[in-house]
């Protein structure tokens, strides 16, 4: 079932085209990412979504219900903010109860219930508590909610940020690169928490990140933003395998892609460096084409690509070979154990299967064995 | 790296005139102020002789000095909230003005920076009671004119007035710097959180962030208002009646119309109990300003 859905959502800051006609529908309970370099709009399209912005054009559905002209306090929306966004005032209990408490009492409850005055405000407050002690439990954030943002660390004010998210169990939670301000490591284990707990809770969950790794390991589907604009949308193993574009294929992966210019051959055969690899794209025959594998489709032979080695690094488990083929940088991943040295010339064979090709434009084609061409 | 013997000296001969200049300007008049309060001396009387706390005991039973106390608190009281409010709501449109604001912020400061003896001057023109333009104004409305400086029901109001016109700029320039360090993603977190009124957001998150400046401001223009003298001086001349008789303009009078130092050394220690008192008070909270 479809729960968020974005259609045709336009945005411009005076010249800037920031966001062009952008769609993007998310299934609920789907954990979604939006994935882009910074500067391609995508915490612009997180805030027009929880309606911190307008968008020139287009509209957002959220569970059915158009979001248009419905302020930001009253969309069924939850946000973690890069900053965590915290009141320091308050306390993590506090900080936490805040969206129940506007939500469940009036402002004069309110005012009276901190006076004591109101024993329906304090029936609600009660309850709210209960609430929290039960949320912060989950998150195990149960010692810190007597204390202050101030006196937390980054991970905890990240757990109350997120606990203040989930309380209200809204339909959708929004996430705007919340893990960027944690130290290396503990970003790893608060990454694999969140996607613990998104699942958890089952919210639908809209996931900004700059970083490709961090969007991999947690999403069932990403949404790669280029300029503005949903370049590719699909589930992890997608992006990284079969990207549309050259753009996706470069800006995802841990490593360079290893790019290599050609032109096909008139009857669409494809062959590197006179190596001929048994594929063929018949529409893009006799065209300027960029093949390009990652470092994992490019292995040691008895013969094939001639590279000269530059650099070797040995990760235990596997090794990286950074190498030069025809004054081009190469980089290959090989297993422990190859033997080779600084200055070897080595032979390298691109796996066929693993390669992904792009036209002169950069967008990406379908090729075909060779064979089953010639058969057909 | 220890220090010679040498350069110690350097160092004391070095600081040695700053110091003298100190002792001499601002040291020895205070113990000078504080000694004649002990005594019965009078500029031009007799060789002073020690009193020890009669003068204290005079200034506190004399009707005058307490009226004037009260009417240095009327004008505080008066001034402070003012200025207070007015500055933070002035801020408050500000921050969100875009073209222009520059503009605002520069007039409402001018009467900060103008010097307030010559605008008092001004203002003695807009009040006077037969060519002044509030009368004139009153006046075309088919109302009654006020001598609103000879008055003693609007003689302190409108000193105040002029005083809060002149504070207002101070206390905004302050609450605009403390208004730009609200993160706005508080106020974005607010509204997610179901807090779409600007005045909810205003007391969750602008107000908490500004409440350590806002105190700040308090404590300074308190200290500027119980200074209050040159629209005094100028304007009223502590009348009618004793309407405007401030703590310092009775200082003024006792010293160098009457001539009786010894009296106005006591009302001066008095004085300086108080302002030293805020000053302490505004250094304390400008640490923790400083440490938050």
């Amino acid at each position: 079932m479809t729960q968020l859905e974005i259609e045709g959502v336009t945005k411009r800051f005076g010249e800037m085209e920031v966001l062009r006609s952008v769609s993007l529908r998310a299934r609920s309970g789907e954990f979604v990412s939006l994935l882009g370099p910074s500067g391609c709009g995508k915490s612009t399209l997180l805030r027009i979504v929880a309606g911190l912005e307008q968008p020139d054009a287009g509209s957002i559905r959220l569970g059915g219900r158009e979001l248009r002209g419905v302020a930001a306090s009253e969309r069924d929306v939850a946000m973690v903010f890069q900053s965590f966004a915290l009141y320091p005032q308050m306390t993590a209990r506090e900080n936490i109860a805040l969206p129940l408490r506007v939500r469940r009492l009036t402002r004069l409850q309110r005012f009276a219930g901190r006076l004591g005055l109101s024993p329906a405000a304090r029936r609600i407050g009660a309850e709210i508590d209960r609430q929290v002690e039960a949320l912060a439990r989950t998150l195990e954030i149960g010692p810190l909610l007597g204390r202050r943002p101030g006196s937390l660390s980054g991970g905890q004010r990240q757990r109350v940020a997120l606990g203040r998210a989930l309380i209200r169990q809204s339909s959708l939670l929004l996430m705007d690169e919340p893990l960027s301000n944690l130290d290396a490591r503990l970003r790893l284990q608060t990454r694999d928490e969140i996607a613990q707990i998104q699942r958890q809770f089952g919210v639908t969950t809209l996931f900004v990140t700059h970083d490709q790794a961090e969007a991999m390991a947690v999403s069932d589907r990403i949404a790669v933003m280029l300029k503005g604009e949903i370049a590719q949308f699909g589930t992890p193993q997608e992006i990284y395998r079969t990207p549309s574009s050259l753009a996706v294929a470069e800006f995802v992966g841990a490593t360079r892609l290893n790019r290599f210019e050609a032109v096909a051959w008139p009857d669409g055969a494809l062959a590197l460096g006179g190596l001929p690899l048994g594929l063929a794209a018949p529409a893009l025959a006799g065209q300027r084409v960029t093949l390009a594998w990652r470092p994992e489709g490019l292995s040691l032979a008895a013969s094939g690509l001639p590279v000269t080695v530059r650099r070797l690094e040995d990760h235990g488990a596997d090794a990286f070979l950074h190498a030069e083929y025809e004054g081009r940088p190469v980089a290959a991943r090989l297993r422990s154990g190859h033997g080779l040295a600084v200055g070897d010339t080595a032979w390298l064979r691109p796996a066929p299967e693993a390669l992904m090709l792009f036209d002169a434009a950069g967008m990406s084609h379908p090729c075909r064995p060779l064979a089953a061409y010639v058969h057909a | 790296m220890p220090e010679t013997r040498d350069q110690r000296r350097m160092g004391l001969l070095l600081a040695s005139p700053a110091a003298l200049l100190m002792l001499l300007l601002q040291v020895l008049p205070l113990l000078l102020v504080l000694g004649t309060a002990f005594t019965d001396w009078q500029l031009g009387g007799d060789p002073p002789a020690f009193v020890g706390l009669e003068n204290f005991r005079a200034l506190l039973a004399d009707p005058d000095f307490r009226a004037s106390v009260l009417v240095t608190a009327r004008y505080i009281l008066m001034v402070v909230p003012g200025a207070l409010g007015l500055g933070l709501g002035l801020a408050l449109l500000l921050q969100g003005c875009g073209r222009g604001r520059m503009i605002y912020q520069t007039i409402f400061f001018l009467p900060y920076i103008a010097t307030l003896a010559a605008m008092s001057i001004a203002w003695q023109m807009l009040l006077h009671p037969s060519f002044g333009m509030a009368n004139q104004v009153l006046a075309a409305l088919g109302l009654g004119g006020v001598n609103w400086l000879r008055d003693e029901a609007t003689a302190l109001p409108v000193l105040a007035l002029i005083g809060v016109w002149h504070e207002t700029g101070f206390a905004m320039v302050f609450f605009l710097a403390a208004l730009t360090s609200v993160p706005a993603e508080l106020h974005d977190a607010a509204r997610l959180d179901g807090m779409g009124g600007g005045w909810d957001r205003f007391w969750l998150v602008t107000g908490p962030h500004i409440a350590s400046i806002g105190l700040f401001v308090l404590v300074v223009l308190t200290a500027h208002a119980v200074m209050v003298f040159d629209t005094v001086a100028l304007l009223t001349q502590g009348g009618p009646g004793n309407a405007t008789r401030v703590l310092l303009y009775v200082i003024y009078q006792e010293g160098f119309s009457f001539f009786r130092s010894n009296v106005a050394a006591t009302a001066t220690v008095f004085f300086l109990a108080f302002t030293l008192t805020l000053g302490v008070l505004q250094l304390r909270l400008g640490r923790t300003r400083g440490a938050a």
